[in-house]
């Protein structure tokens, strides 16, 4: 047993904590947050060139061919740095979906310029919750005769995105995986689509509403069983995204540890008040509980193992959790500061907020949580050894 | 990032397997509310002998003091398979985990005798440290040793001493120099628990049995012989007692996590199995996400181990979060029956006796070896670099306190 990262991806970490570092730091964040959220952030080109997008995608489709387990440390340095790029949407969702389910022509046409970032991907998959219809068309998507019609959101960085992968409902009531480009709108007359921003949790993760009218689109793959399909790339993209959630996570912890060292008050450093250090302590305890999930759900994703859905579920719930820990609470720490725009704590707040909705709540997962691992316990076979040891 | 075997460990696992095939077959476990029955302590004596004869009685030491010259990795491959059959209490765990450690390292070749001898089954050991006025702050112990020639003479008080009714033999902290500051004036000792003046006196425990003791010494004379490392620096070869058991899986007597569910499966909620109700389903899959990351926490644990590396704060991060749990889940898993969760049967609901059992056994857990609140100063002052709390009794001769 070796659970852990080994040394050549412990290397890709140093290289990518010191080039985000440089490249990323947080003005460069607030800068894309005044800026205009239609055009994808400087950084996006930057870590194309490096092949970060591409890390896991085969060399034949124009990728690194490397895997997941790289992917999953670039994921938590990106998430450590809170990159207002599209890496969640158009790699692990987008590029994912196609990779998975695409037929031979779809990844042959889509992935190399995806590995390369001169496409940017995105999914939408939630079917919109009742009450909360359509903001500018009543009208349900429904892909009929290889064209879209009606209106999806909210579609992260949909106003930037070149192709989407929509869940569609079909008459039968099963979700369809279809996927269509969105052509640039530059004449507005014939247009199929319009794009529309909306408010975001996190506004360098742009949501916007997709409004389709007789748009062509095509079925992912040939996937005749959409709802397991999209349950799989769910899974998939849990894992990577409970990365992203840990790198923010700590990286709050070792802010507010920071803060707390330098501010003094009634002549003592803030540190030193065991309020302030157990709150911490079980900040670090909690993330590195989360850190164990999700090393256990990336061992599953890059073994291919049947116990991804339970862990991928275990790394999902714990990351949410503990970032919703760390990013409030290292907020609070800051005391009056943290409160402010210049002070990173509210960066990490709402990161934390929309990527803990952004694949489904707690609430959801906790649900496939119970369900896959009941599942696996009725044949002892299958039963993880975690599970059979506890 | 990988679970499997090793080809060496994979081995190791089926020489283990065919060994407890042959060797564990007929085992059993001891009743949780009776532990130091004279018949269950001879039965797991016997057990430790036979681990001791074929070579599994403790993996990582060298083979002259009766262990293996093995590897950490082993040690855990050896326990997770040993964990699958229902087998007797481990009466051994304090003696080989706090008490031998420091003996290998500080004691004299006829101080050394003492492991191979325990290993083999033959001593029990118990630890005596905590005094009534000294737990959390275990340097502050008055228990006195007063040199007398050749000898020492111990009076004084422990308390809260596990299986000292039927040990051996004991280690021993006692104050040698009131005049130093607390920490400095400390010796360690290894005590006879049959010579006279050893009074040994059961405490009844909130789950009415008795697994702690409180031990008097009347003037217990010892040889200097039984001296362990030098005179007034008993402090360090207690630090050493406490953090030599590097990786053990607590005590922390919970029924299984696959037992939790299948209760939520066989009991009812007006009139609909528990398991197919929402709010427990979320509130299991809480725990599950909880044990999950334990379990997996535990395997992080041994990689660094057997990289070669140091821990820091882990076991106490294991210790706090795997109290918080157990606590929780099994008061929830009594809820799951409602009113009949009030019966304790051990013959008619085995499960609901081992909850109970749990549920009285953690908060005794989340105070021994280091409580929560400590705990969690050792997680900031040594993992996160926060500062140490302020001390009034710093360079202050003991006696001054």
């Amino acid at each position: 047993m070796r659970f852990d990262f080994d040394e050549d991806q412990q290397s890709i970490r140093n290289d990518a904590r010191r080039f985000l570092t440089d490249r990323c730091a947080m003005d460069a964040v607030r800068d894309y947050l005044d800026g205009d959220q239609a055009e994808v952030s400087p950084l996006w080109h930057e870590i194309s060139e490096l092949g970060w997008l591409g890390v896991a995608i085969p060399e034949e489709f124009g990728g690194l061919g490397m895997g997941y387990l790289e992917l999953c440390v670039l994921a938590e340095e990106l998430g450590r740095v809170v990159a207002p790029v599209p890496f969640a949407s158009s790699i692990y969702l987008a590029a994912e979906a196609i990779l998975r389910f695409g037929s031979r022509a779809q990844k042959e046409k889509y992935l190399p310029v995806m590995a390369s970032g001169q496409v940017i991907g995105t999914m939408a998959w939630a079917d919109p919750q009742p009450g909360g219809e359509s903001l500018h068309s009543a009208e349900p998507l429904q892909f009929l005769d290889g064209h879209l019609t009606g209106a999806k959101w909210p579609v992260p960085f949909g106003a930037l995105a070149d192709i989407v992968v929509l869940g569609v409902r079909n008459a039968r009531g099963e979700v369809e995986l279809v996927l269509a480009e969105l052509s640039p709108s530059v004449d507005q007359s014939d247009a199929t689509i319009t794009r529309s921003p909306l408010g975001s949790v996190d506004p360098s993760q742009a949501n916007a509403e997709l409004d389709f009218y007789q748009h062509p689109a095509e079925i992912l793959g040939d996937t005749a069983h959409g709802d397991q399909a999209l349950d799989e790339i769910l899974n998939r993209a849990a894992v990577m995204m409970s990365f992203e959630q840990l790198g923010g996570a700590d990286r709050c912890r070792e802010m507010a540890i920071e803060h707390v060292l330098q501010r003094s008050t009634f002549g003592r450093i803030v540190g030193s008040y065991q309020a302030v250090k157990h709150k911490l302590a079980m900040m670090y305890a909690r993330n590195e509980l989360a850190r164990s999930n999700a090393y256990y759900g990336a061992w599953a994703l890059s073994a291919d193992s049947v116990e991804l859905p339970i862990a991928a579920s275990a790394a999902r719930v714990s990351a949410s959790e503990s970032a919703e820990f760390a990013t409030r609470e290292a907020l609070h720490l800051h005391g009056g500061m943290g409160y402010t725009w210049e002070v990173d704590c509210h960066l990490y707040l709402k990161r934390s907020r929309e990527l803990a909705l952004r694949l489904g709540s707690i609430r959801r997962w906790k649900e496939k949580l119970v369900a896959a691992t009941l599942a696996s316990t009725r044949d002892s076979e299958t039963t993880p050894t975690w599970l059979a040891n506890s | 990032m990988d679970f499997s075997d090793t080809r060496e460990e994979a081995e190791f696992r089926k020489e283990v397997r065919s060994w407890l095939a042959a060797n564990g077959s007929d085992l059993q476990s001891t009743a949780p509310d009776d532990l130091y029955r004279d018949s269950d302590i001879e039965r797991g004596r016997q057990w430790q002998r036979k681990k001791a004869e074929a070579g599994y009685a403790h993996i990582v030491w060298p083979r002259e003091y009766g262990g293996r010259g093995g590897t950490w990795m082993q040690s855990a491959i050896f326990e997770q398979e040993e964990r699958r059959l229902p087998r007797p209490f481990n009466y051994f765990s304090v003696g080989i985990g706090q008490c031998l450690p420091p003996i290998m390292h500080f004691g004299t070749e006829e101080q050394k005798q003492l492991i191979p001898r325990t290993l083999q089954g033959d001593l029990l050991w118990c630890q005596l440290f905590s005094e009534p006025s000294a737990g959390i702050d275990l340097a502050a112990v008055r228990t006195r040793a007063v040199r007398e020639g050749d000898q020492w003479v111990i009076k004084g008080q422990k308390v809260w001493t596990s299986g000292a009714q039927v040990a051996d033999y004991g280690i021993l902290l006692a104050r040698t120099d009131p005049d130093l500051p607390k920490h400095q004036g400390l010796t360690f000792f290894l005590l006879d628990m049959r010579l006279p003046g050893v009074d040994v006196r059961p405490i009844k425990q909130i789950s009415g049995h008795s697994e702690f003791n409180e031990v008097f010494f009347d003037d217990v004379v010892l040889n200097d012989t039984c001296r362990l490392g030098e005179i007034n620096q008993g402090w360090s070869v207690a630090m050493h007692a406490l953090t030599a058991e590097r990786f053990k899986r607590l005590n922390t007597r919970m029924p299984s996590m696959q037992s939790v569910l299948q209760l939520a499966e066989d009991c009812a909620l007006e009139g609909v199995k528990a398991i197919d109700v929402d709010s427990v389903r979320q509130q299991l899959a809480g725990s599950l996400a909880n044990k999950c990351a334990l379990e997996h926490f535990m395997s992080r644990m041994l990689t660094q181990l057997s990289k070669g590396e140091e821990l820091g704060s882990e076991a106490s991060i294991l210790k706090l979060m795997s109290c918080q749990l157990n606590q929780d889940l099994s008061a929830y898993a009594m809820d799951l029956l409602e009113e009949s969760g009030t019966v304790v049967d051990a013959a008619t609901h085995p499960l609901l006796a081992e909850l109970y059992d749990a549920y009285l056994w953690t908060p005794g857990l989340r105070i021994a070896g280091g409580a929560d609140e400590i705990l969690l100063n050792i997680i900031a002052e040594r993992s996160l670099g926060l500062p140490g709390e302020p001390r009034s009794d710093k360079g202050k001769a003991f006696k001054d306190l």
